[in-house]
C-alpha cells in the first residue's frame, strides 16, 4: 500500500505531461512529448550511451565517496574522542562548510584540469561534511548516564567507546552515510556539467548544446532513478546488517535520526 | 563480604561562584553482610552519598574505608541506578553479561548470567530487548547485571521507585531472597518509609546532607507490614519527619 501511495505523484506528473503535450500548451522544444522522451531513452539504452555515461558517473561517485568516508569517518571519531583538539580545527572546518563545492570548480580546473581528480575533490568537498558532522554528532551526543554504567564496571577507555558510545552513534553515522551518498551524486552532476568529457552530467550539457531537450530529460530521469535505487539498496543492506527489530533504533529510512537517547 | 567505615565524609559542589554542601560530616559504619536502608526527602544527599561510595564522584573531605574486603580491587562496590540504564541494542542476557565484558572465561560468564536469569525470573525473556520488556523486568535485568559482577557491596539508588505496588513488593521479596542467599552488603536508598522498614536491618535517616538518626530494625524477614513492631518503626521514622517538617514550617513563618 505504501509503495502504491508513493506512485501517485509520479503518475499525476506523467498524466499532466501527456495532457499538456496533447493540447500543445508548450513548444516541443521546451517540453518534449513523453513519446519522444521514451523513444530517445530506448535509443540511448540500445546504443549503450546511457549505460556508459551512467557507469562512468556511478564509478566516480563510489570512488569519491569511499575516499571521503575513509577520511571523514576516522577524523570525526578522533575529534569526538579528543575534544581538546577540536578548537584547533573547528574554525577551519566551519569556514570550509560554508563554501559550496561548485564555487571551487574553477580553481580546481585550474589546479587539476578536467580529469578525474577535480571530480573526486568536488565529491570530497560535498560529501565530507554530512559524514563528518553526523559521525561527530553521534560520538559526542551520547547518553552520559549509560557511560556511568561503564565507569561502575571499570570498563577500559576502549570498551567505553566501542561498547557504549559507538553503538549509540550508529543511527547518526548511517544518516551521515545516506546523506553523503546523495550529496556525492548531486555534486558530481554539478562538476560534470561544468568540466567533463564523459558521465551523465556531460551527456546532459552536451544535449543542451545540441538542442536535444529529450536527452536532457532522459539524463535527469536517469539520475533520479539511479539515486533512488542507490538509497533503496543502502537502506535494505543496513537494515539487514543491523537487524534493528525490537532494539528501538530505526536504522535507515527518513526517520533514522532518532537516537537511543530518545527512546 | 565487605563492610564500610565512613568518617567525616563531606561533598561540596561549586555552581558558578556558589558553594553548595551536599554532604556534611557523614559518619556511618556498615557491618559486613548487613542490609542498610537510607531514607530522606529529595535532595537530602542520599544519591550523592552513593555516588561517592562507588567512585562516580570525588569526595571533598573525609574517608571511606572498606573492611574485610577480599578479591580484586575492581568488584568491591557496585551500584544499581534508579533507572535501569540498559543498553537498548542488547538483549536481556547480553545486558546482564555486560558487567563482565572484560572477563575472558566465556563459560563463567554464561554460567553467571544463566544463574541470575533464573533467580530473577528472566530466563524466558533472555532474548528480548529492553524495549520489549516491562519496567519491572528492566529493573530486574539491571539488578542481574550488577549481581553478575559479584560486587561485595551493592548500592541501590531507589531502584524500585518507578514500579507499581505489586511489582515493587515482588522485587522487594526477591531482593530479600538474594540478600539472604548471598550475604552481600547492601545499601538501599529509598524515600518510601515502609520499603525502608521492610528491607533494612538498620534505617539511616538523612536530612540536608547529614545523618540525623540511625534506627536498628531487629525484625525477621519477611516482615509483616501490619505487625505492631513494624508500626512502631514506622512511627519512629514518621516522628522524625514530622519534627523536620515542623522546623521547616517555623523557619518559613
Amino acid at each position: 500500500m505504501k509503495k502504491i501511495k508513493g506512485l501517485i505523484i509520479p503518475l499525476v506528473i506523467i498524466i499532466v505531461w501527456v495532457i499538456v503535450d496533447k493540447i500543445h500548451v508548450f513548444n516541443s522544444y521546451i517540453i518534449p512529448s513523453p513519446k519522444i522522451v521514451l523513444a530517445t531513452a530506448y535509443e540511448l539504452l540500445r546504443s549503450g550511451a546511457l549505460l556508459k555515461n551512467l557507469t562512468v558517473s556511478f564509478a566516480r561517485v563510489i570512488v569519491g565517496f569511499t575516499i571521503t568516508f575513509a577520511f571523514a569517518f576516522p577524523l570525526a571519531i578522533f575529534l569526538g574522542s579528543n575534544p581538546k583538539v577540536m578548537p584547533y580545527v573547528e574554525p577551519f572546518l566551519e569556514f570550509m562548510r560554508h563554501i559550496p563545492p561548485i564555487a571551487m570548480i574553477p580553481i580546481l580546473i585550474l589546479w587539476l584540469g578536467i580529469g578525474e581528480a577535480s571530480k573526486f575533490v568536488v565529491i570530497f568537498l560535498a560529501t565530507f561534511f554530512p559524514i563528518f558532522s553526523n559521525t561527530l554528532n553521534g560520538v559526542t551526543n551520547y547518553d552520559k548516564k549509560l557511560l556511568e554504567v561503564g565507569e561502575i564496571f571499570h570498563f577500559s577507555k576502549r570498551d567505553n567507546f566501542f561498547k557504549i558510545i559507538f553503538p549509540q552513534a550508529i543511527p547518526s553515522i548511517i544518516t551521515g552515510i545516506q546523506l553523503g551518498l546523495g550529496y556525492s551524486w548531486r555534486s558530481l552532476m554539478g562538476a560534470e556539467l561544468i568540466a567533463a568529457s564523459s558521465g551523465i552530467g556531460y551527456m546532459i550539457i552536451d544535449a543542451e548544446q545540441l538542442s536535444r531537450p529529450d536527452i536532457v530529460i532522459v539524463g535527469i530521469l536517469s539520475i533520479g532513478i539511479l539515486g533512488y535505487f542507490i538509497d533503496y539498496c543502502f537502506i535494505k543492506i543496513t537494515r539487514n546488517i543491523m537487524s534493528s527489530d525490537g532494539k528501538g533504533i530505526d536504522y535507515g529510512g527518513p526517520n533514522n535520526k532518532k537516537s537511543v537517547q530518545d527512546i | 563480604m565487605a563492610g564500610l567505615i565512613i568518617k567525616n565524609l563531606s561533598k561540596t559542589y561549586e555552581i558558578g561562584n556558589k558553594k553548595i554542601q551536599a554532604l556534611k560530616n557523614i559518619d556511618l559504619t556498615v557491618a559486613d553482610g548487613s542490609f542498610i536502608t537510607i531514607v530522606g526527602k529529595s535532595g537530602c544527599g542520599k544519591t550523592t552519598l552513593l555516588k561517592l561510595l562507588c567512585g562516580l564522584e570525588d569526595k571533598s573531605e573525609g574517608t571511606i574505608e572498606l573492611t574485610n574486603s577480599i578479591g580484586s580491587e575492581k568488584n568491591k562496590v557496585s551500584i544499581v541506578f534508579q533507572e535501569p540504564r540498559l543498553m537498548p541494542w542488547l538483549t536481556v542476557e547480553e545486558n546482564m553479561a555486560f558487567s563482565l565484558i572484560s572477563c575472558k572465561d566465556k563459560n563463567y560468564v554464561s554460567e553467571k548470567v544463566s544463574t541470575y536469569l533464573k533467580l530473577l525470573g528472566l530466563y524466558d525473556f533472555r532474548k528480548a530487548y529492553p524495549s520489549q520488556i516491562s519496567g519491572g523486568m528492566a529493573q530486574r535485568t539491571s539488578l542481574g547485571r550488577t549481581l553478575c559482577y559479584e560486587p561485595q557491596i551493592i548500592l541501590m539508588d531507589e531502584p524500585l521507585g518507578a514500579l507499581d505496588a505489586f511489582n515493587r513488593k515482588k522485587l522487594q521479596n526477591e531482593l530479600i531472597n538474594i540478600f539472604l542467599k548471598s550475604g552481600k552488603t547492601i545499601l538501599f536508598v529509598t524515600h518510601d518509609i515502609e520499603e525502608a522498614i521492610s528491607l533494612g536491618q538498620k534505617i539511616v535517616v538523612m536530612d540536608t546532607g547529614s545523618i540525623i538518626k540511625e534506627i536498628p530494625v531487629s525484625m525477621d524477614y519477611y516482615r509483616d507490614a501490619s505487625s505492631l513492631e513494624f508500626f512502631h518503626h514506622k512511627k519512629q521514622v514518621l516522628n522524625i519527619f514530622n519534627k523536620l517538617l515542623e522546623e521547616e514550617q517555623n523557619e518559613f513563618l
